[in-house]
């Protein structure tokens, strides 16, 4: 992470009352619009979205496009949180790469959802979301995943559940790795932070750095402690450091390739 | 109004918002009824002053009309984005599907206007049937058809379909639906329609050509509302 990034995410959690209900612009209104539309988009593509609208209502420079877009995103969320709606940041579980989304922050975010998916296929995602955060590395096999088609209470066919699945991955509510396992993805990650923690008191965990939640992450190898770190947050942590020590207990941290005997039998 | 204290007020007008923003996405109109019924409940009597806020914030926040349509769909509304979207604004995305949807959606209203502003079903089919779209068999991409022009189209008013009475068997007249005057404009029809034939000019269609001018000639006249299509 770099010192600019750093900045970013500590600006947009310090309140920031210059920008309180400044009256938002058509430019404002073209840059909320495509979150609406497209839910989650990486730093590339939210700067280019800032240009767009910038040149298009106004006006655009960009040697400070940085601070532009720490402008754009407190200047509407300070007018959009009378709706329990956010653009925050957030990161990839896999690899640490940037996101900005619009997210709910008040109620249960399954309602958002609920428009575009029928109340079956909800179902569907909820049982996903309980295997991916009860799953010990986070992750499940494709099998499980299609297998959730029979516990729902309407029973759906293996090619429609395959066909579900695809577009969860579409819309980055879940991601899939090279290997064929699902986890839940940057959409998801974001959007149901809430949820998670609400519902799976018991099963979800914090990552000991950021103190976000953390479904996929490397965790201490010392079986009674609990302590658990996004891989990215543990890159930060450990680097430049030539043994890896849980930041709790002190115990031996997971390497890469190691995994706890619990992953093992998971993996197979 | 004077019954609900200044939070629950607020509260109500953001639910509304959210509600509208939500049921939009399946763009069918969104009756009264169902405000009242899902949002509003035993608060159904501040709905006027409700839906108005409601309107005023969707401007502010978003940069989106509401418009409540009227005749046969008075009392249920429709979202329109006040920006003008042309090729540059690929800030918003659809999915490859609802794109070609939309394509054909374009034909179809080009036959309809261009052909003076109504057509039967039977005309339109035999039109479409020219462009490899046939209302009995499955479109390898847009489907059904048929479910998509008599069905889906005329819920999200995109189209507007009247059986005739007193004709069997039964003739349905097709026409612009009340969304699509919100969402677009003759002249840009017109426009779409002579560039395909490769005609600079649009004044080339005489008929359809007055029909745009009377049309924005009408539209001069009236007082402008906060849901201007351009």
């Amino acid at each position: 992470m770099t010192q600019n990034q750093l900045y970013i995410i500590v600006e947009m959690r310090r309140k920031d009352t210059r920008h309180t209900m400044q009256k938002l612009k058509s430019s404002h209104h073209m840059f909320i619009q495509a979150f609406m539309t497209r839910g989650v988009m990486n730093g590339t593509e939210v700067f280019n979205l800032l240009k767009l609208s910038c040149e298009k209502y106004g006006d655009y420079d960009e040697a400070s496009r940085t601070q532009l877009l720490l402008d754009y995103c407190h200047t509407i969320n300070s007018n959009i949180s009378m709706l329990g709606l956010e653009i925050k940041k957030g990161k990839d579980e896999t690899n640490g790469t940037g996101y900005y989304g619009l997210v709910n922050t008040v109620e249960s975010n399954i309602t958002l959802l609920a428009s575009q998916y029928t109340e079956n296929e909800l179902q569907f995602f909820k049982m996903l979301l309980e295997e991916f955060v009860k799953s010990e590395s986070g992750t499940i096999g494709s099998i499980e995943a299609l297998g959730i088609s029979e516990k729902i209470p309407k029973k759906m066919s293996k090619t429609d559940a395959n066909q579900l699945l695809d577009r969860f991955e579409r819309e980055k509510w879940i991601g899939k790795s090279k290997e064929g396992r699902m986890y839940l993805g940057i959409r998801g990650v974001m959007e149901m932070e809430q949820y998670i923690f609400e519902m799976f008191e018991d099963f979800a965990v914090r990552c000991n750095m950021c103190k976000k939640l953390c479904i996929q992450g490397a965790r201490c190898m010392n079986g009674e402690c609990e302590t658990r770190m996004h891989f990215h947050c543990a890159q930060r942590v450990f680097r430049g450091k030539s043994e890896k020590r849980c930041p709790e207990c002190r115990g031996p941290w997971q390497e890469s390739s190691q995994t706890r005997q619990a992953d093992q039998v998971e993996m197979e | 109004m004077s019954s609900l204290e200044a939070g629950e007020r607020e509260r109500l007008i953001n639910d509304v918002v959210k509600y509208l923003l939500i049921l939009d996405q399946k763009k069918i109109p969104i009756k009264k009824a169902d405000i009242n019924k899902h949002v509003l409940k035993e608060s159904s009597k501040a709905f006027p002053h409700v839906i108005r806020e409601a309107a005023k914030r969707l401007e502010h926040l978003f940069g989106i009309s509401l418009v409540e349509l009227e005749d046969k769909h008075k009392g249920s509304f429709i979202l329109v984005n006040n920006l003008e979207l042309d090729k540059d604004s690929y800030h918003l995305t659809w999915s490859e599907e609802e794109e070609c949807k939309q394509g054909l959606l374009i034909v179809v209203l080009s036959i309809i206007f261009m052909s003076g502003n109504v057509v039967t079903d039977s005309q339109l089919w035999s039109a479409l049937k020219k462009f490899g779209v046939d209302q009995d068999q499955t479109h390898e991409v847009f489907g059904n058809v048929k479910k998509l022009i008599t069905q889906e189209w005329a819920r999200q008013c995109y189209l507007e379909l009247t059986t005739l009475p007193n004709t069997d068997p039964p003739i349905v007249e097709v026409r612009w639906g009340q969304r699509v005057h919100q969402e677009t404009t003759k002249r840009k029809i017109l426009e779409y329609v002579s560039k395909i034939h490769g005609i600079e000019d649009v004044s080339h269609w005489r008929s359809q050509f007055a029909d745009v001018q009377k049309s924005e000639r009408a539209e001069g006249d009236q007082p402008t509302t906060s849901s201007q299509t351009t």
